[in-house]
Order: C-alpha cells, then structure tokens, then sequence
C-alpha cells in the first residue's frame, strides 16, 4: 500500500512516500527549486518520492494532507472580519492564493501529478503529532505539539497508544507561544518563520532583563497555557506582527541589518527564558495528565533545541523524541502515517533512525557529472584512503564540503550534505564566516560526535535522546573540554550537538574516528553545505557551485575529491547572494 | 537594436502591462467583496458581541479549551472541514 503525503502553501513545503507502513522517502520541495522555504505545490518532491519507491500516480492508494483547509479558510475570514475596517492588504494578498490554489488541492494534485485517487485531510496539529509519535519507537507516549497555528489550533496536548492518538486539550489562535516568538523575531530585525533560530542564538550572549516587561504581554499560567495581550500583536500580516503599543513598550524595533545592540540581546535572552517557562510548565502539567514516562514533540517550537536539551532535567518525563523536521515540513510524514497506522489500523512497522531520506546520486553519476564538467579532481583508491587523506585536510584547518548518501529531511544537515571543518582551531569559527557561510559573527556553529564519546564531551542526558541524533538538543559543553573545542563552544558553553550512532551513517561515523586519531579529539564541526539565503545543496551540482563560490577548499563526493584550487574559480560570487 | 530583441521587448512590456492590468482589476474587485462582504458581517456581528477571534482579557486559571479528537471514519477525513 502506497500513501503519499504533502504539505503545501503554508512555509517548507514537502512530500513523503510511506509503503506499506515504512517511509520510501521524504523531501522539502525548497532543496529541489532552491527557493529557501518554499510554499509552493511540492511538485518536485512528490516526483522524486514517486521516483524513490518506484510507483507511479496510479500507483498511489491515497493521499493524506496535513491539515484542514476550509477549517484554515474559517480562521482566516474570521481574522478579517475582527479587523474590519482594516486588514485589506492581507486580504488582497491571500485572497487570490486561498480561491486558485489553497481549497483546490484535489484539483492541483490531479492536474499536476495525474493523481485520481482519495484525498484525506488531516487536522495539522494531529499531523504533528503524527509526525512524532508514529515515527518514535514509543508504544504509549504523552504528545505536545506547539507551533504558530495550524486551522485555528496553536499548541495542543494529548496522548497515544498503539495506533491510536488522541488530542485532549487545546489553545486557539492568536494565544501562540510560536507566534509569540515570530513576533519578537520581526522586532528584532530578522525574518519571520526563518531567523527563529537566530533568536535563540542571540540569546546567551544578554542577561533577561525584559523578562518582566515582556511578561506583560504574554500570561503563563501554572499549567503552561497561554494568553497573548494582543494590544501588543498583530498577525493577520506577517511582515510586522507587533503593535506601536510593544514599540512603546520595548523601544524602537532593531532594523534589519541594523547594530546589535546589549538591548536586542538581552530582549533575546528574556524571550528564551519565557519561552522555556512556558513549555516546561505545558510538559509538567502533560505529565501530571497523562502520567507516561515517554514524550513525544512537535510543531515549530520544538525546533527550540536549547529547551529542548532542558526538558529531561526539568520534567518528570523519562525519555523525548523529536523528529528531524518537526516543523511544518515534517507533517507530510505526519499524515501519510496517520493515514496507514491510525485510520486504516495497520500495524506499526517504522520508527525513524535516520535522516537519511532525500535523494542521492550513485557513483556513475558523480563521475559522469565531473567529466563532462571537466571538473579535476582525484579519485580515492579506497575508503581507508579517503577517510585518512579528509581527516588530514580537516585537521590541517581546510573547510571541506560533504556529499555523500542522501539529502536529510529535515533543516539541519547531518553528515550527508554538511560542510565540516576543525573544532579545535580557535579561528575556525571566523574562517567559516568569513570564507563560507556570511553570517551573523554571534551564531555558534555545531559540533558532532559519535554517540559513546558525547557524555566525555557535553553534560548531555544519559542514554543520550533519540533528538540528539536530529542535532535537536543543546546542552552545555564540559567545562575542562571547552578549551580544546573553541569552534563549536557557545558564549555560554553550550554546543548543539549533534551525535551519531555507526548504523546510522557509518562512513561519517569513521571519518570522525579517524579526525579523533589525529587530534585527540573526536568531534568535528558540522555546518549545512549551503551559504546563507540559499537551501542545503541537493545535487552534485549545487554541491560543486557551492563550493566553487565560497571558500571551501575542498569537496569529497563520493570517492572523488575535488579540490578548489584546481579548478577554475569565480563562477560566482556567494557574498552577492546571501541573504537571510 | 535588432528585430528580435525588439519583439521580445515589446512581449516583455506587454506581458508587464496585462499584469499590472490584472493586478488593478484584483484589487478593485476584491475591495468590492471586503466592503461588500466582509463589512457588513464585521459591523452587525460586532455589533451583536460577536467575538470574531478569542481577544481580550479573561479571567481564568487555565486557558486550556478542552477538546477530543481522535480517530474518525475515514469517510470524515475527505472533507476538508
């Protein structure tokens, strides 16, 4: 049995093949147009998941979409009719997208990919927790889901067993911890529904000294539920989400690319502070509900891995999962498997171990990309010689970029399209920044490391989450070990590790080994092979351009390495287009 | 300036005129139905003390809004409400 899921038209828009109760294959459509969060109909990654589970159209029995659009539609209309007489550009704006394209899925999915058969629609926050708990190794878990909003539903709680999950409790829009955070995001200077993470970046290096100014706009209850003062909010259009009443509050908004002031990151800091009060408050009250040892998250909050890494020491819940995209992206997979285990009642067969989902390229296909580019490069005798000569080209500080096995699902990049580079050069950081990556000096950069090793290291949870495979948790770096790991060590000491089990990818398991012989320290930094504004690399191609534009000095694709310097520079200039 | 480069100017220029004509036509019309169907439904539901959207202060312990979903027919999961 074949079900497809997508999500569309919302931000990260995705496809996910699950045959006969296992996922084939997902995808964000973003990786294949290289238009970053891409909301478009996922044309491309339906095309290559029908491709990956080699199935056709005809082939497929249903369709599971992540959410309820006409429920959405309700939400929206009632948006404009609260705002009347105001709210028309947003009117003028969504109208025409709601009418061609938003309530004509059926339509769309016929026209664009000769699909006949059932379509279902999921509620979106039940395709999160789908999304979680369905691919989890779980038998009985307490679900939280918390994102901006889905049809009008913020944050819901609720619980499984088996197959089945139920959803018990709810908070309606506008009253969202996601949206809470998105606008203090837009004040901040950065872009909505992407620079989130920024935020959270920003945050150790300020004190919380607006915890109590900015608690007057948002009321945290004992049991984690929330309500906005929306005298401060505005969220029927994106592009400012807060009021002159917070800029009177607050002070002037940052501009974007303005200077970073103390202010902005104390302002960081409060907002993580309250925005880790209010989910642990949710999962004590869930716990104290539903009185399970296993917790399953998801929604775009759950991106948050700095309180992520706190959830374990600060609940009574035993054991986390997290899948890789928890956000909006990830309930393709969400309603394909609620589909198959909760409404047709099959039994469970999937848990997700790995990211490793998206499309790859066989050998033959990298060779015959580099010589019909005349691209030079070397081809590695075998894969003893690959991991000594690109464990010396890390540890001798050269950035190298990774291609090899298939694109993650997900946002981060976990060893499959990842730039990796030495965490235990003091300049590296700058060198990343400078050469690759343009982006904010205060962002820290991500170290990786083989599971057995992460407790020596990081004062991680032990047994270490399944989310720190996903590089979902923060956690602080051991204090005596920060000193040899200056890259990837936080202002606050902190790192977002990422940990890797040999299973999951043994060739990247290897090369961090053979880095540890030659350093005495085996961690690597792991960044995603892209420059800023653009999507992690998809092909071999994005891969050798990436590379050719920026500073990075060398790519091993597959057994091929490509070194920079042998080949003609200057395709393009990446400084030019990054962006946000 | 060759002919072809003039004629694909001149498609360009037209292709940037009829959308910008559409865009007018978009916007006049959709301000017809805001006015004439957003508006009214706004005015008389304010008016009666409808809330549109759950805003303004509320005196409560919990905001929680209890609600059970869980598993339906699989005939209730084709309409998209």
């Amino acid at each position: 049995m074949n079900i497809l899921g997508v999500s569309a038209y919302f931000h990260d828009s995705s496809a996910c093949l699950v045959k006969d109760g296992k996922v084939i294959a997902a995808a964000e459509e973003e990786r294949f147009t290289r238009i970053k969060h891409d909301i478009r109909f996922p044309a491309n990654a339906i095309k290559y998941c029908l491709q990956a589970g080699g199935v056709t159209a005809n082939e497929i029995d249903y369709v599971a979409f992540y959410e309820k659009p006409l429920l959405k539609f309700e939400r929206v209309m009632n948006q404009f009719f609260h705002s009347f007489p105001g709210g028309y550009w947003a009117f003028y704006k969504t109208m025409p997208s709601w009418i061609k394209e938003k309530i004509s899925i059926r339509k769309t999915l016929r026209k664009k990919t000769g699909y006949k058969g059932k379509v279902l629609f999921i509620e979106h926050h039940m395709a999160h927790a789908a999304s979680s708990y369905l691919a989890s190794p779980f038998d009985e878990a307490a679900i939280l889901t918390v994102d901006g909003v889905g049809e009008s539903t913020t944050t819901t709680l609720g619980h499984a067993k088996g197959n089945e999950i139920t959803l018990t409790k709810r908070l309606e829009f506008p009253h969202s911890l996601g949206l809470f955070y998105s606008a203090l995001t837009a004040y901040l200077g950065f872009k909505v529904n992407n620079d989130e993470y920024k935020v959270m970046g920003l945050a150790p290096y300020g004190k919380p000294t607006y915890y109590d100014t900015l608690r007057k706009t948002i009321e945290i209850m004992d049991d984690g539920s929330i309500r906005l003062d929306t005298n401060y909010f505005v969220f029927d259009d994106l592009r400012t989400m807060f009021t002159d009443r917070l800029v009177r509050l607050l002070g002037p908004p940052r501009k974007k690319g303005g200077p970073m002031e103390q202010r902005h990151k104390d302002m960081a800091a409060s907002l993580q502070v309250l925005t880790e009060e209010a989910v642990m408050k949710m999962l004590n009250h869930l716990h104290k509900e539903t009185k399970l040892d296993n917790l399953c998250i998801a929604g775009g909050v759950a991106l948050n891995s700095v309180a992520n890494g706190k959830i374990l020491k600060n609940t009574p819940f035993k054991n986390i999962f997290i899948q890789p995209a928890a956000g909006d992206g990830g309930t393709a997979m969400g309603a394909a498997l609620y589909v198959y285990n909760t409404i047709l009642k099959k039994e469970r067969e999937y848990v997700l171990e790995s990211s490793s989902l998206g499309p790859e390229f066989s050998t033959d296909q990298m060779k015959r990309f580099l010589d019909e580019n005349k691209i030079s490069h070397k081809e590695f005798r075998n894969r003893e010689e690959l991991l000594k000569e690109t464990a010396k080209l890390i540890w001798e500080n050269n950035v190298v970029g990774w291609f090899h096995g298939r694109m993650e699902w997900g946002p981060r990049a976990l060893g499959n399209c990842s730039i990796l580079a030495n965490p235990c050069n003091p300049g590296m950081k700058d060198i990343l920044n400078l050469k690759v990556k343009h982006r904010e000096a205060f962002r820290p950069f991500a170290p990786v490391v083989c599971v057995e090793d992460a407790p020596d290291y990081f004062e991680c949870d032990e047994p270490v989450p399944y989310p720190t495979d996903f590089m979902l948790m923060v956690y602080p770096i051991r204090k005596k070990k920060q000193e040899a790991l200056p890259a990837v060590t936080h202002v606050d000491g902190s790192g977002r590790l990422q940990t890797i089990r040999r299973e999951q990818n043994p060739l990247y398991y290897d090369l961090i080994k053979e880095f540890g012989k030659l350093s005495g320290v085996p961690i690597l930094v792991n960044t995603s092979f892209n420059i800023r504004g653009e999507p992690i690399v998809c092909t071999p191609e994005n891969a050798y351009r990436c590379m050719m534009g920026t500073g990075i000095d060398f790519l091993v694709m597959d057994k091929f390495l490509i070194s920079r310097n042998d080949n003609p520079k200057d395709m393009w200039d990446s400084e030019k287009v990054a962006g946000d | 300036m060759s002919v072809s480069e003039f004629a694909r100017g001149f498609v360009q220029g037209f292709r940037g005129f009829g959308m910008f004509v559409n865009d007018v036509i978009s916007f006049v019309l959709l301000l017809i139905v805001f006015l004439v169907g957003i508006g009214p439904v706004s005015l008389i539901g304010k008016a009666t003390g409808k809330r549109f959207i759950p805003v303004g202060n509320e005196d409560r312990t919990s905001y929680w809004a209890p609600r059970i979903l869980g598993t339906e027919a699989i005939e209730r999961y084709e309409k998209q409400y």
